[in-house]
């Protein structure tokens, strides 16, 4: 028995003896493939612009909270030069006094260190560190004990004879001169 | 010629593909790079106002005791105002040490800058002075060392030391010179005046 379709649809009418099945098949294959492609390029675009959103979502808080917080940091930077300045000063202040210190102690201890039968008549210093010592004996021998103290009070300096000279009506009283060097 | 059309579909594919890496996909990697690299610098920033700005009350803190040990020796005050706190200094330690200021005289002469002060902006401005002193020898350096612990800020140096002549009912004398550098703190360079105060 011949059945016919009386329903027939524009298409069918319009390409006659084609039939729609053979021509989906014979596209089928391609367009399937240019499909897959728009499809994985619009799920990359899709995927990539999720994330360059979630990342946006992410960094404007931080850049607010950034923006806020500028203002502490300023204050803590001006606090902070401000404290290493008053620390320097206060070292400066305090390396003054320990300099000041040292070089009393060191007269008294040249003062206090003098033989017997040795006195002192000039001491000088110059701000690099370099002193001469004058000063008057009745022996030779105190003269270099003299001169090993002044070496022991300072084991960086260098204690040295300048000179001796006998002096006095019986030549009996010794000037001598000693140079220290103290320079670091 | 024929036209193969799997081929073709292929070949369009391909294409696609190729310029969605280049339009779509490198461009927005580019852009999520720049965003990380955006994040990192943000959080570092923050992790640094915030690590700052907790240091603050204890900067406060360590500046006001800063402060009040300065303000003990005044290095903060003007020059005119420093240069009579350390006359007075000098006045106050020879009469309690029975010495005698034989001299008191601005050194013109270029101060030594220790190493901390070599910096382009000095911290200290130093006032120059030559002391002289006359007194036996103990109060001479009990002068000294008092003039050190007081209220005045100074490096002294001994320029010279010599016995000086005997007076009629005294006992053995001596002359001192000391080099007096009075510190006081320099004027900040972030507010310069060039004028003296």
């Amino acid at each position: 028995m011949i059945r016919f379709n009386y329903h027939q649809s524009p298409y069918e009418r319009l390409f006659g003896a084609a039939p729609a099945a053979l021509l989906t098949e014979r596209l089928r294959i391609p367009l399937a493939t240019i499909g897959a492609a728009l499809l994985t390029v619009t799920a990359t675009w899709s995927i990539q612009s999720h994330r360059v959103a979630g990342l946006e979502n992410e960094l404007n808080p931080l850049q607010l909270g950034v923006h806020a917080a500028s203002a502490d940091e300023l204050r803590a930077e001006r606090l902070t030069a401000s404290v290493a300045r008053l620390r320097a000063l206060r070292a400066g202040v305090a390396a003054a006094r320990r300099e000041t210190l040292a070089a009393t102690n060191t007269i008294a201890l040249i003062g206090n260190d003098l033989p017997p039968q040795t006195w002192l008549t000039n001491v000088g210093s110059t701000p690099n560190g370099t002193w001469t010592i004058d000063g008057r004996s009745t022996r030779v021998g105190e003269i270099g004990t003299m001169l090993r103290r002044l070496q022991s009070i300072d084991d960086g300096a260098t204690a040295r004879l300048v000179s001796i000279a006998a002096t006095g009506r019986t030549g009996r009283v010794l000037d001598f001169v000693i140079g220290w060097d103290r320079r670091p | 010629m024929t036209f193969d059309l799997p081929r073709a579909s292929l070949f369009m594919a391909v294409l696609i593909v190729l310029g969605g890496y280049l339009l779509v996909f490198r461009p927005l990697e580019a852009t999520i790079a720049e965003r990380y690299v955006q994040l990192d610098a943000a959080r570092t920033a923050l992790e640094r106002s915030l690590a700052l700005a907790r240091r603050i009350p204890a900067l406060t803190a360590e500046r006001s005791t800063l402060e009040a040990q300065l303000g003990h020796v005044h290095v903060r005050d003007r020059r005119a105002v420093t240069i009579e706190r350390f006359l007075r200094a000098v006045a106050g330690a020879a009469r309690r040490d029975d010495v005698a200021v034989e001299n008191i005289s601005a050194d013109v002469s270029p101060a030594p800058l220790p190493v901390a002060e070599r910096a382009p902006t000095p911290l200290f401005d130093e006032l120059a002075f030559d002391v002289s002193l006359r007194g036996r020898y103990s109060d001479v350096i009990r002068a000294v060392r008092e003039l050190n612990t007081g209220d005045v800020a100074a490096r002294i140096n001994l320029a010279s030391l010599g016995a000086a002549d005997r007076r009629p009912g005294a006992g053995p004398q001596l002359n001192a010179a000391f080099h007096v550098h009075v510190l006081r703190e320099a004027d900040d360079s972030t507010n310069h005046n060039p004028r003296p105060r």
